[in-house]
Order: structure tokens, then sequence, then C-alpha cells
């Protein structure tokens, strides 16, 4: 269920999505909190010419698609839910570069929530698109939805 | 190592990355790093399982625990130490979180080429990875891809 918490998603729940622009900001503060020097993400002078953003931020674009879609529970902004989740997979294909100036559409859903041993796990399926149609991103995530065991499910 | 130390690697090849230490303040780092690029707009963690002892225990772990994402970045940058621009332009970084990583720990980055595929025009480079702690116990393992053009045609 959507506009809830997190943890009211449910399998098949499709996200509303969001598009921005990405900023020189939002590329060098994750490449920096993460120490990633390379200057692709800090500037345009590398082999590619223009100031890259990490792949990996895509966990990025996750957290504004939960932002957009869970709105009792916008951590951005520092709102919380019952649980702290645990992120467990990160499975991230580039099929090209997200590069700082573009406009970006990120899409996704709930492709699975199941149990496994005792506890629950959320299964994202996240696109990256750029404004012009071309898929940049292919992500999937898998979340456990609380770090405390469920005995009565193993 | 250098940009273009692919061309040296080949099945069986072993890939390093630089060794660091768990630290609150990296915690803070990746938290400030991910928020503010999710936000467009500086902002600071706060308290949660990655950043406050007392809140992770009430979640029911031991103490506060990394971010996964942290270590999948480093073993990100040692993929871009090796493969330059070509892992940000065509790859894949599949990694799960299997074991929690607490301050203090010494986390290691490390890859072995478990397949290179040839094809006319390119290579693809499958690495197996791992993040391991200072006894040599791999907390986050996975596995990536980098597809490569061939020199003749670079």
């Amino acid at each position: 269920m959507l506009d809830g918490y997190i943890s009211d998603l449910e399998k098949g729940d499709v996200f509303r999505p969001t598009e921005f622009e990405v900023t020189s900001l939002m590329a060098t503060q994750y490449a920096h909190g993460v120490e990633q020097t390379h200057e692709f993400f800090h500037s345009a002078n590398n082999s590619l010419s223009r100031q890259v953003r990490p792949i990996t931020a895509v966990h990025a674009d996750k957290m504004k698609l939960l932002d957009a879609n869970c709105l009792k529970e916008q951590r951005i902004t520092g709102g919380r839910g019952p649980d702290w989740r645990i992120h467990f997979e990160h499975d991230a294909e580039s099929i090209e570069p997200v590069f700082v100036g573009d406009t970006i559409r990120v899409s996704g859903r709930i492709a699975d929530r199941y149990w496994k041993r005792g506890r629950e796990y959320l299964l994202y399926e996240i696109e990256v698109h750029h404004a012009d149609g071309r898929l940049l991103i292919r992500y999937r995530d898998r979340t456990l939805l609380r770090y405390r065991k469920n005995e009565e499910t193993e | 190592m250098g940009a273009s130390d692919w061309q040296s690697l080949d099945k069986g090849s072993e890939l390093h990355g630089q060794t660091r230490v768990m630290t609150a303040e990296r915690l803070r780092w990746y938290g400030d790093g991910l928020l503010t690029s999710s936000a467009g707009a500086p902002t600071e963690v706060g308290i949660n399982i990655h950043t406050d002892d007392a809140y992770a225990q009430a979640e029911g772990l031991p103490a506060a625990i990394a971010d996964g994402m942290l270590g999948a970045n480093w073993l990100a940058e040692m993929l871009l130490d090796y493969f330059g621009e070509y892992y940000l332009t065509t790859s894949r970084l599949r990694v799960k979180f299997i074991k929690p990583v607490f301050v203090g720990q010494q986390m290691s980055p490390r890859g072995v080429v478990s397949e290179v595929i040839r094809e006319e025009e390119r290579s693809i480079f499958q690495i197996e990875l791992s993040l391991t702690d200072e006894e040599g116990t791999p907390r986050t393992v996975g596995e990536a891809s980098v597809t490569v053009p061939n020199p003749a045609t670079a």
C-alpha cells in the first residue's frame, strides 16, 4: 500500500515516478560521503568530459522514490517508521552513466515481499531513465523490514 | 593502480582495494552524503542504527552498524581504479551484506577475476568480490561485471 509507512508496502505496489535534475551537489556529496576522490565525480575534467554521478547513488534515488510514495515515513526529512530497515542486497546495472545536468526519471515497484529464516524482506525493482527515454540504470534492492527475528515464522 | 589496469587482468587475477577502518565519522559522512544527494540540499544524518548505539540496541542490534553501502562503495572504488571509465559506462555490481560491520573493524576490498569473455570488439570481465575484516572473514560478498572495448576498437 502506498502513502503509508515503508512497512506497509506490498508485492505489486507500483511507485509514482519522481523526476529531477542531477546537480553537482548530489554527485559530489555522495562521493565525499564514501571518500571517492576520482575526478569523474567532481568535475568535467575527466576522460568522459562530463561530471558523473556515482552509480551507487542509485541508492539515493530509492530514498527519493520512497519519500514520494511513503508519506508517513519521509526519511530524507527525518521521518521514521515503526522499525529501522536493514539493507541486504544492492544490485545495480549501469547501462549508461548519469551525468550532472541530466534530468532523470526514477520509477519502480515492489517485486516481492516475503519471509525467510524469521525475517521479512522487500525486493525493489527500480529503473532510472534519462528524460529523453534512455534507460540508464537497472536496480534491484533487497531490504529487511526489521532486524529482529519473528521466531514464529522460522 | 591506473585506469587501464584492466589490460593486465585475466582469469584468476586478483584485485585489491584500499583497506580502511570503519569509524563513527565515516558512518556520519555516509549518512550526510546519502541524505544530501537524496534531498538535493545539505542535510545531516540524525540518530539511527548507523550513528547511535542506543538506537541500534533498541532495534535488537548489539551496537551501531555500518550502512552496507559504505563497503559497497569501497568495492566500487576498486573497480573504478582498475577499469576507469568503463566501470562507469557499462557494468554491474551486485553485493550482499551478509554480516554486520561495526566501528573499529578493518575492511579490505578484494576481487578475483572469475571469467573473461572475449568477443570480437569487447571483453567482459566477471569478478568475484568480497569485503573482509581483519581476520579475513567476508562481511560483504558479491560479483561484478565490466565491459571494456578491445584495444583495437577502443
